[in-house]
């Protein structure tokens, strides 16, 4: 087949950058009084799956935010999670239990109500191993998830035992340790409800599935062409202004094509088309701060990277500003070890961030030295990605003097379990990043940074920075965050990693719509918010 | 030709579609990556479920078990799952209609404009008309299928407003740039082929003999010298049909059509071993068949061939 490879290269290098970020908008300042009505369409990529608890990547979610009302959405300035189908959320004093109401008289689109058995049905199903659910690992935080997943064999029971139901809008979760940022997580899909009908048919309740959201689907999920959503006319809560949502799969760059020729009424605007998105599209484009941080992942079990000024050395050399304004590969240069729309997060707080070669210099002198060639890892056929890793390899043996090499690793192997990151085989930094599942700062630190951390490929280890961890774990929310960010500190000391940017969540529309705006903390559109112009009010007089 | 020839040439499709299997199945077995532990990007899946899911899919297994278990399968008409659970047999059906209408409109443009030009550029030989028929051909093999999609995109969807560019929400229209884009190359291709094998037949004496007789230019042409340039013809033409139908990689994944051979990008690219395997057994197939058909229309065409 001529040519397949290439294409199959492009497609790759789109696929990985979808998965680390996705679409938002906002600046859509005052709820207008806007008219009910109309229909739009918005770009998205073909899910993996329509369950919540089976699906782990951007283009479910977007589906999701239309189709379930998740337990808690995050607040628009501080990021905190406040309540939405959850009524409210209380911790015990302990730290161990959660007793969460959920408002009444909310119904699924099948009509059915919502009650606190349709979440404790919906997170047994997925907490138990044999489903093979993808979201699984969301639920090893609570009681009895070992017995649901035991190393060998199979589960005796098909309940978490942490789990209790206390009537038809009350439940109570008990975790095996006290987690600070559990009521964070709940806004995630992972922790949404589903219906009695879910459990009759989980294959065909894929294809259309019913949640409790603003939006039902309207027919079945065409395959690799459209999700048609509709408004859900028994909505308890605020109904959504569109009467139907086309969420539009594409592949590749056809969107964009697809929204210039006047066929897409929103899209989102990857780094490739964001130049041309500035200059031709500059009244309605829409750019926000991602959920996503790209960085350099160090090897500290390698003798070059052992000492901390060496690694601050490497950060303080890099001009990222400069780099991004002539390869898009990032938007914004990093400033903390998190991008802006997380609870915690400070601008300015990495001072080995900024642009400094007399520093650099210093520091690697401090540290010893760079002994050897640096080799800079990344993954291959990304010729953007290639272009912006050579600007650095650039800027390290201008600036300081070192020795480079590039090296490319196919995209099968680069995050494979069996790959160079899992297996602690890279010979040098690599390209990485890291994707948010809820807006607080403890997800940017423990996973990656803790010693227990599914994601901690660098090897780091600083007790000090654990039991800190910890103790924000165990403490109120509210507490938490200011002894988070004094583990962040110990990071920005210690640059375990080199954080290099964020990528934003950017939209363009068309005039046939208004009022374009990102889910707070989350790199999704708000479907229900978006106005259709000039939409007759006479479809308003269902809700 | 006998019936011993045909069955002969059906039984033949049997161990070619076993090698297919076989060869398709290896490849996709031997790339490297864990396609399971990408299922949630670089974030870790919970141990039981990533355990789970390769058990299910016989993942676990070397690869000759691996292979037995596909090809049971096949045999109850199985064809399997992808990762995300679909059927590929689902899928098949799915995808098949699209690429199908693609290669009709595709094969279309082929026949009628790549026949159009061999003959005009023949009869107006060395002429200024014949002269810009090469340049045009050659400018249309030469374009890359990527190049040629982008410009038709960009001139009649973003410019003029006039076709639609992506997805097959818009019916036959749908189909036009797409086709275009496919039948443009190959028409082009088929004309250089055609235009000196009707050239030669035209050289034929028959063909003098038939001018000298007062027969009209346009019957002679047509009846005697097209009817004679068939065969070579009517073979590139069906290799070309196989080829279109084996699903367009490029032009389906830019004009962004859920056929098969945006289906076989996504089989690779999530390293999805029956979903390949299925889509390229029935490349195969098709292939197989329309090399037959072509086969038995050439002994139609011209008597001399004979197959024993």
């Amino acid at each position: 087949m001529r040519g397949s490879l290439r294409v199959l290269a492009v497609g790759l290098s789109l696929a990985f950058v979808a998965a680390a970020c996705s679409s938002n908008s906002s600046g859509g300042a005052s709820e207008s009084p806007g008219q009910q009505g109309g229909t739009y369409s918005f770009y998205n990529g073909e899910p993996n799956h329509l369950i919540p608890q089976n699906d782990y990547e951007s283009a479910g979610t977007q589906a999701f935010q239309g189709l379930w009302t998740r337990l808690v959405d995050f607040d628009p300035t501080t990021y905190k999670p406040v309540p939405a189908q959850a009524d409210s959320i209380t911790q015990s004093s302990d730290g161990l239990t959660y007793d969460i109401t959920i408002k009444s008289g909310w119904t699924f689109h099948d009509g059915t109500p919502v009650t606190a058995q349709s979440y404790v049905d919906a997170w047994n199903y997925a907490a138990y191993g044999p489903n093979a659910y993808i979201l699984n690992f969301f639920f090893d935080k609570i009681e009895g998830y070992d017995a649901l997943n035991p190393s060998s064999g199979t589960p005796k029971t098909k309940e978490l035992s942490g789990l209790k139901v206390n009537g038809d809008n009350e439940f109570t979760v008990t975790l095996t340790h006290p987690f600070s940022q559990f009521e964070y997580t709940l806004g995630f899909d992972a922790f949404d409800p589903l219906p009695k009908a879910f459990f009759d048919d989980p294959k065909g309740f894929d294809e259309q599935p019913i949640g409790d959201g603003p939006y039902m689907m309207d027919g079945k999920w065409q395959h690799d062409q459209t999700i048609n959503l509709q408004r859900y006319p028994d909505y308890a809560g605020t109904p959504g202004f569109a009467d139907k949502v086309e969420l539009r799969i594409y592949q590749g760059d056809a969107a964009w094509l697809d929204f210039q020729a006047g066929n897409l009424d929103v899209t989102l605007v990857g780094s490739d088309h964001l130049t041309e998105a500035r200059k031709s599209y500059s009244d309605t484009l829409s750019e926000e701060p991602g959920a996503s941080l790209l960085y350099l992942n160090l090897p500290l079990y390698q003798p070059q990277y052992q000492n901390k000024e060496v690694r601050q050395a490497l950060s303080l050399a890099i001009d990222r500003q400069a780099v991004m304004n002539a390869i898009l590969v990032a938007e914004t240069p990093a400033d903390d070890f998190m991008p802006p729309p997380v609870t915690g997060y400070r601008q300015g707080a990495c001072q080995y961030c900024q642009f400094n070669v007399d520093l650099a210099k210093q520091k690697l002198q401090e540290g010893g030295g760079f002994n050897g060639t640096l080799t800079l890892n990344f993954y291959a056929d990304d010729t953007t990605l290639e272009q912006a890793m050579e600007a650095v390899a650039n800027q390290w043996h201008d600036n300081l003097g070192i020795t480079t090499k590039l090296n490319a690793i196919p995209q099968n192997t680069y995050f494979s379990g069996s790959g160079p990151i899992y297996t602690k085989k890279m010979t040098g930094p690599w390209w990485d990043g890291w994707t948010e599942d809820y807006p607080s700062i403890q997800d940017f630190l423990e996973p990656i940074y803790g010693a227990n951390g599914g994601y901690n490929t660098s090897g780091y280890l600083n007790k000090t920075f654990d039991q800190t961890l910890d103790t924000g774990n165990q403490q109120s929310l509210e507490a938490s965050i200011p002894t988070y960010q004094q583990a962040d500190d110990m990071i920005l000391e210690d640059m375990p990693a080199i954080p290099w940017g964020t990528i934003g969540f950017n939209t363009v529309h068309d005039d046939n719509v208004t009022n374009v705006v990102k889910v707070p903390g989350l790199d999704e559109l708000d479907l229900s918010k978006v106005q259709v112009v000039g939409a007759s009010g006479a479809s308003a007089a269902a809700s | 030709m006998s019936k011993r020839y045909l069955i002969r040439r059906l039984l033949l499709v049997v161990p070619v579609l076993l090698g297919t299997i076989l060869i398709v199945f290896a490849l996709v077995f031997l790339t490297p990556g864990d396609p399971v532990a990408r299922l949630a990007g670089n974030k870790p899946l919970a141990p039981s479920t990533y355990n789970e899911i390769r058990t299910r899919y016989h993942l676990d297994q070397p690869f000759v078990v691996q292979y037995f278990y596909y090809l049971d399968g096949l045999a109850h008409g199985d064809l399997g799952a992808t990762f995300t659970g679909r059927d590929v047999t689902d899928i098949l059906k799915e995808r098949f209609p699209v690429t199908l209408k693609l290669t009709l409109g595709a094969f279309a443009i082929e026949v009628v404009l790549g026949l159009l030009l061999a003959v005009v550029a023949a009869v107006k030989r060395r002429t200024l008309l014949d002269s810009a028929i090469l340049v045009f051909t050659l400018f249309m093999i030469t374009v890359p299928v990527i190049v040629l999609g982008f410009v038709l995109q960009y001139v009649f969807g973003v410019k003029l407003h006039w076709l639609p560019v992506a997805g097959i929400r818009d019916g036959p229209s749908s189909y036009i740039l797409p086709s275009l884009t496919l039948g443009l190359g190959l028409a082009a291709s088929l004309g250089r082929l055609a235009r000196s094998n009707v050239l030669d037949n035209m050289a034929g004496e028959h063909i003098r003999a038939a001018i000298a007789r007062g027969l009209p230019r346009r019957r002679v042409v047509g009846r005697h010298v097209l009817k004679n340039s068939l065969v070579p013809i009517v073979t590139i033409l069906g290799l070309d049909f196989a080829y279109l139908m084996g699903g367009a990689v490029i032009t389906e994944t830019i004009f962004n059509l859920p056929g098969l051979g945006y289906s076989l990008i996504t089989g690779i690219k999530t390293q999805n071993g029956p979903l390949v395997v299925g889509l390229v057994t029935l490349s195969a197939i098709i292939f197989v068949f329309t090399n037959l058909f072509v086969d038995l229309l050439c002994a139609r065409i011209d008597p001399r061939i004979s197959y024993e």
